[in-house]
């Protein structure tokens, strides 16, 4: 049985002072609805998933999924919220999808919410460290730029990148922001403003990190059979995996690889029966610039030794061989954590229906499309692959 | 015969050296050429812990006695992450803590050498100190950090215990922090200070020297605390001892005032210099005031340059640095 | 905030923190460290308690600035400025993160030993743990069982 997306919105990703989840949850919907037109009746809507860390204090824990529901005026269908730290925005998409192909629903919301910047800066450290190893990890004094800035330190030492490349990374995906209205930071950058900027956790500085942002986004996942009754144009989910690791990167076989990513992307690639080489264009978890390198290799797209020269040479750019976060990915489009997994898909969405707004972001011709959305530094996975529905 | 089968001492890497101290301060603090500098993630407990660390520790401790007046809290059974660090404690270890002035390192030794004697199995002394953020800058001027760890066992290999004998007095002096408060005080009347300090030392070591029918010319080394060094003579000599039985065995010049860890820092650089036979009379002084005198006999394993090896290495830092470590900025 | 390690949380990893108690597998005798409930190699649930020496090498490390401390680590960069924080191979085999004390250029490779250090402050409590220092190659202490 077949499960198609057929209708994606998604709030500026960014600071938001003046709305809570429950405003940023109703935002994405009103653009998912402008977007697809009249065509769509979320009257339809059988059962929702949604993701969210549900940062910060003073909001609501308890119930979450039922109170965005019902301030969104919503149906009052079954409501689940979905947290996998940063990968739960992945998982509520994955959780729509199976519930589709699973037969018993026919229509269903996946949407991701996070409210990040009511909190001042300590509080902000502490929730982003949350999903980590809080045992010994935690009480090492790491917070998920530490744990990253670990990887990079072996994969720098053992020669297999530069911080050059690493700098790449950001200076693309900042290239890419740029020309993304719902970006958070749209400063183009140049290797030397990263190489420049303070020092967060070394080697890693402040441009190597993603930002916290406020966001939303939702898609609408239906049965294939009914898609045709939502628009004209909808995307097949042709595959999807996930997968889990230790928590701590001390308890891994190699701290240096991301497993759960490789094993989300072996399966979600079988299930589609595609390949790396199938792929039009990807969108992967880059919360530090590193984890993108990383991502490269667990999701077959370049080994990591070759990570730096095929970045280098273009390859993952717009308008290279393989654009690789044509949204300006976490660290430039934003980190909403809840949120980000489902506007990967939102992203992947408008690029394999060909409608960016931004002609020079189109990514021309795209059928193929892979979302990568990890928790924390790799704890958990989610794969999940598009395909435009043939004509 | 019971004694010491082991020691070792822990200081931690930072250092302000006199050098250091003239040109910020103006002057140097007499006799003082360097002091370690606790990091802010050392307290006397991790102090305590370190010192243990450098003594082998398969032996089964029956008994371990902890001596600091600078514990991180007031009320509470502290000597448990010591015992966890070692790997004792449960049921059957007896302990105890030593914390209202600089001769507890004594106390905890004199506690551990009974215990021993009564139990048969090995006791630990365990004594640190870290300099406290308050007080006031004249003070703090003078105080070191560091920590020094004594085995005592049935078989004291590296000294044998002979005699001990003890004073006590009201006989306010030298220096003493009231209750709810953290910050040491002192009488400030030199003359009296050092007469009060001079009456305990006697009170402790003459009844001690009589019951062994001795006298201070039996003695290699006097070991008294990490007390500056006009005290510390005027201390030696009113009990008949010389400079020259003192100073060797002083590390104050290295370490500053390391205050219930001064005394045992000091018997540890004896020991490092002892050679076997060599008689060390050790005398604590707390201000109050109480000393301990304890009579000990090098024996063979003594000499193994813990005090030196310790203190190894160590990182200058530029006084900037050392008011954020202590906390004053 | 809130504590983010309790101190009931706390008291129960003790015997680990500062006693460097780690569990070997009775089936296939790999050593887990931080304990965890099943053996890290096989899986294995039927585990017991072994003593480590906390000698091991350097295999990654960072150094973190107030920018990238977790906040209960504040009063520690404010004092010391920011710290190292280090992956370590343990000699018995498992991995664990640490931070390094007494080091200004950790190298990867280099050999360390764990000390007792403060790990922080929180109501009032100290949480005691393990870090890792430079191992200078002084008498390592016997494994214990
Ligand atoms: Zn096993």
């Amino acid at each position: 049985m077949g499960v198609a997306v057929v209708a994606a919105g998604q709030t500026r990703f960014g600071d938001h002072p003046t709305s809570g989840v429950k405003e940023l949850f109703g935002a994405a919907v009103d653009d998912l609805l402008a977007d697809a037109g009249t065509a769509v009746d979320l009257d339809r809507i059988d059962a929702a998933f949604v993701g969210s860390l549900s940062c910060g204090q003073g909001m609501q824990l308890g119930n979450f999924a039922p109170a965005l529901l019902d301030d969104a005026g919503l149906p009052p269908v079954s409501a689940l919220h979905v947290e996998n730290a940063c990968a739960s925005g992945g998982f509520a998409v994955q959780q729509a999808v199976q519930a589709v192909a699973s037969g018993q629903y026919r229509c269903v919301l996946a949407a991701g919410v996070e409210k990040m910047r009511d909190v001042s800066g300590d509080k902000g450290r502490y929730w982003l460290g949350i999903s980590g190893d809080t045992e010994y990890e935690r009480l090492a004094g790491l917070t998920f730029a530490g744990v990253f800035a670990l990887i990079a330190s072996r994969l720098l030492h053992d020669g297999a990148v530069t911080r050059e490349d690493l700098a790449r990374v950001s200076v693309k995906n900042h290239r890419h922001a740029a020309l993304n209205p719902k970006a958070h930071l749209r400063r183009r950058l140049t290797v030397e403003d990263v190489l420049a900027a303070p020092v967060v956790a070394a080697p890693l500085g402040a441009f190597d990190c993603c930002p916290t942002s406020d966001g939303a986004a939702c898609v609408l996942v239906t049965d294939s059979s009914i898609a045709a009754e939502f628009t004209d144009r909808p995307v097949e989910v042709a595959g999807w995996g996930s997968a889990s690791d230790s928590l701590a990167l001390h308890s891994r076989a190699d701290f240096t690889r991301l497993d759960a990513a490789r094993r989300a992307a072996d399966a979600a690639y079988a299930m589609a029966g595609v390949g790396p080489d199938g792929l039009d264009v990807v969108e992967v978890h880059d919360c530090f610039t590193v984890a993108e390198l990383v991502a490269y290799a667990e999701l077959g797209l370049s080994s990591i030794a070759e990570a730096g020269a095929r970045l280098r040479a273009g390859e993952f750019d717009l308008g290279g061989r393989l654009p690789v976060n044509t949204s300006g990915g976490l660290k430039a489009k934003g980190h909403p954590i809840g949120a980000t997994g489902v506007g990967q898909i939102a992203e992947l969405f408008g690029q394999l229906r060909g409608d960016i707004a931004q002609p020079e972001r189109q990514v021309p011709g795209a059928e193929v499309g892979l979302a990568y959305n990890m928790g924390g530094s790799g704890a958990s996975a989610v794969v999940t692959i598009l395909r435009r529905a043939a004509d | 015969m019971v004694g010491l089968a082991a020691y070792g001492c822990y200081f931690p890497a930072a250092r302000l050296t006199a050098a250091e101290t003239e040109r910020v301060w103006g002057s140097p603090i007499a006799d003082l050429d360097s002091k370690p500098v606790a990091a802010a993630d050392e307290d006397a407990l991790t102090l305590a812990a370190a010192a243990a660390a450098t003594i082998d520790g398969d032996a089964a401790l029956g008994s371990m006695s902890l001596a600091s007046t600078t514990l991180p809290y007031r009320r509470r059974v502290q000597i448990g992450v010591l015992a966890r660090a070692l790997r004792s404690g449960g049921d059957s270890l007896f302990t105890t803590e030593h914390t209202t002035s600089a001769r507890a390192g004594t106390e905890a030794l004199a506690v551990q050498l009974l215990a021993v004697r009564a139990s048969g199995r090995s006791g630990m002394v365990v004594a640190a100190d870290v300099a406290s953020p308050t007080g006031d800058a004249h003070r703090a001027a003078v105080l070191g950090a560091g920590a020094v760890a004594l085995l005592v066992a049935e078989d004291g290999a590296v000294a044998t215990f002979e005699a001990s004998a003890h004073h006590v007095a009201e006989d306010p002096g030298l220096d003493f922090v009231p209750a709810g408060e953290s910050a040491l005080q002192d009488v400030q009347v030199s003359g009296y200070t050092q007469e009060a300090l001079g009456a305990a030392v006697r009170g402790a070591v003459e009844p001690l020297l009589h019951r062994l029918g001795r006298t201070p010319s039996d003695y290699r080394f006097l070991v008294l605390g990490t007390m500056p060094g006009r005290l510390l003579d005027a201390a030696a000599r009113g009990c008949g001892f010389t400079r020259e039985q003192s100073r060797p065995v002083w590390a104050f010049p290295s370490t500053g005032d390391l205050g219930a860890a001064g005394a045992l820092t000091n018997l540890a650089l004896a020991l490092d210099t002892a050679e076997p036979g060599d008689r060390i009379l050790l005398v604590g002084y707390g201000a109050g005031s109480g000393a301990d005198a304890l009579s000990f006999t090098a024996g063979e394993s003594a000499g193994r340059g813990a005090v030196a090896r310790a203190l190894a290495g160590g990182r200058p830092v530029d006084a900037l640095t050392y008011l954020r470590m202590t906390g004053r900025i | 905030m809130g504590a983010h390690v309790s101190v009931p949380m706390y008291r129960r990893t003790l015997a680990a923190r500062v006693g460097l108690e780690g569990r070997r597998c009775d089936r296939c005798s790999a050593v887990s460290f931080p304990p965890r409930g099943a053996c890290g190699q096989c899986r294995g649930r039927s585990l017991t308690p072994v003593r480590l020496s906390g000698v091991g090498t350097l295999q990654a490390w960072t150094y973190i600035t107030a920018a990238g401390a977790p906040p209960e680590f504040a009063a520690q960069v404010r004092r010391d400025g920011g710290y190292h924080v280090g992956l370590v191979a343990l000699q018995e085999g498992p991995r664990v993160a640490g931070q390094l004390v007494d080091v200004s250029d950790p190298e990867i490779g280099q050999p360390v030993r764990a000390v007792v250090r403060r790990l922080y402050e929180e109501e009032g409590v100290v949480r005691y743990g393990f870090k890792f220092a430079p191992h200078m190659g002084e008498q390592l202490p016997a494994e214990g069982v």
